[in-house]
Order: C-alpha cells, then sequence, then structure tokens
C-alpha cells in the first residue's frame, strides 16, 4: 500500500527524472539515461551515487563488443520511496494538505 | 531522514508531475519495439513452423538461436528493458499461438498430399507468421494506448 511520504533526496529534480524514467523499466543504460535527462557524465554520476547512497538505485557493469556499459536499476526500497513520493505530490496537488 | 513534512509550492508540485508522466513516457518510447521487429519475429516463427511441416527439424535449433540472439541483440540495442509484462496479453497470445502451432504442424503435415509439398509448409509458414505479426501490432497498441504516448512520437 502507498503511503505519502515526501521525500527530499528523490524530489531534487535530475534525480526525480531519473526516479520516473527507471520507474517503468527493469533497468536502462547508463548512456540512455544521460540522453533523455540531457546532462553531463559526471551530473548524472553524482546523482546515481547520491541514490545508491540512500539504497534505491543499484548499478551493474556489462561489457558488449568490447565496451563496457553500466546499467541502473531501481530497487525494492527505491519503488517504495518513489511510489510514495509521487503519491505525496498527488495528495499536494489535489489540495488535501493536512 | 529523508523525508520531510512541509509543503512545497503548488506550481513546484504541479512541475514535478508533469516531469515524472513525460520521463515515463519517455522510458516506454524506448522499450516500445518498431514494427519491423514484431515482423521479423513473426517471419522467424514462421519459417519454424514451415520448417517443421516440411520436416527439416535439424534446422531448428538454428532458428531458435537466431530468434534468441535478436531478441538479446534488440534488448541491448535499446539500451533498456521494459519491467511490466502484460500477463493478460501474453495469455491470450500463447493460447492462441501454441495450439495453432501444433494444429499448423499437423494440419499441413496431413494436407501435404492435397497441397503438395512446397505448398503446405509455406501456407502453414504463412498463417503463423500473419497471426504473430498481427498480435504484436495489437500488443504494441495496447502500450501506446495504455501510456498515451503517440505513434513514432
Amino acid at each position: 500500500m502507498k503511503k505519502p511520504r515526501f521525500d527530499t533526496v528523490i524530489h531534487a529534480p535530475n534525480r526525480l527524472q531519473i526516479c520516473a524514467f527507471l520507474a517503468p523499466l527493469e533497468e536502462a543504460e547508463f548512456q540512455v539515461l544521460r540522453a533523455e535527462l540531457d546532462v553531463s557524465d559526471s551530473v548524472l554520476s553524482k546523482h546515481i551515487k547520491q541514490l545508491e547512497e540512500v539504497g534505491y538505485v543499484k548499478q551493474r557493469k556489462s561489457k558488449m563488443n568490447g565496451r563496457q556499459r553500466t546499467w541502473a536499476r531501481l530497487t525494492a526500497k527505491g519503488r517504495r520511496a518513489f511510489a510514495n513520493h509521487v503519491e505525496e505530490l498527488r495528495r499536494l496537488t489535489s489540495g488535501r494538505v493536512g | 531522514m529523508a523525508e520531510k513534512e512541509v509543503p512545497i509550492e503548488p506550481g513546484e508540485v504541479q512541475e514535478a508531475l508533469d516531469s515524472i508522466d513525460e520521463m515515463e513516457r519517455a522510458a516506454l518510447r524506448r522499450v516500445i519495439p518498431p514494427l519491423w521487429f514484431g515482423g521479423l519475429i513473426a517471419l522467424l516463427a514462421g519459417v519454424l513452423v514451415g520448417l517443421s511441416v516440411a520436416g527439416l527439424r535439424e534446422y531448428h535449433v538454428h532458428i531458435i538461436l537466431l530468434m534468441m540472439f535478436v531478441l538479446v541483440w534488440k534488448a541491448q540495442d535499446m539500451g533498456a528493458s521494459a519491467r511490466q509484462m502484460p500477463l493478460k496479453l501474453t495469455a491470450i497470445a500463447l493460447a492462441i499461438l501454441v495450439p495453432l502451432f501444433f494444429l499448423l504442424i499437423v494440419g499441413a503435415q496431413a494436407l501435404t498430399g492435397v497441397l503438395g509439398a512446397v505448398w503446405a509448409p509455406l501456407s502453414a509458414g504463412m498463417i503463423l507468421a500473419a497471426t504473430v505479426f498481427v498480435l504484436s501490432l495489437i500488443e504494441r497498441r495496447w502500450h501506446l494506448a495504455k501510456r498515451g504516448v503517440e505513434e513514432g512520437e
């Protein structure tokens, strides 16, 4: 069950976009995320690291055609936190702020 | 702690919700495969049935490996993989495809005398390929409609 809860780690614009992009996916490649967010490698790395530190995102590396690729996915904890955060945002817009 | 109870500006909240919606759509656009991909899988499935009817089962493993390669390659190429499988649609598709697969093989083998050694496998293969392609179109449209993503967006 979703419990509306504002999450300051997720709410930062780039991290919110990362979570929203990963939510309907199993996982996404780092370069795909970077292209969708239109940010630099270092900015994306920084935000993913912050999400990883709180256990919301997990990364894995794979090698294809000799090229190293990094994939990111939302953890179960991350999915719960994101769903709760979205629920809280919806609650705020619907004017049911306690 | 990551949580806070202080409400934020209504404009900022709406902006955040719009941003979430936009990113979720972008993610889904990434994982909905192009039309030609459904066509290719349909063609390979048709070839599989055709080979079975023609009694060339030794080539099955090649087609199955090719199908697996195409599926893995496409997932890698898209740089993302979808999380939710439409279980109901998958179940319906399998309920149609599995019996049809065996029915076509048995039926076409029985009709080889009437249709000929070339037309029997070809007809069976074409029927299955067309069915797989139509099912891929239905699934594609279902995904697009469910998420409000426009075709070719």
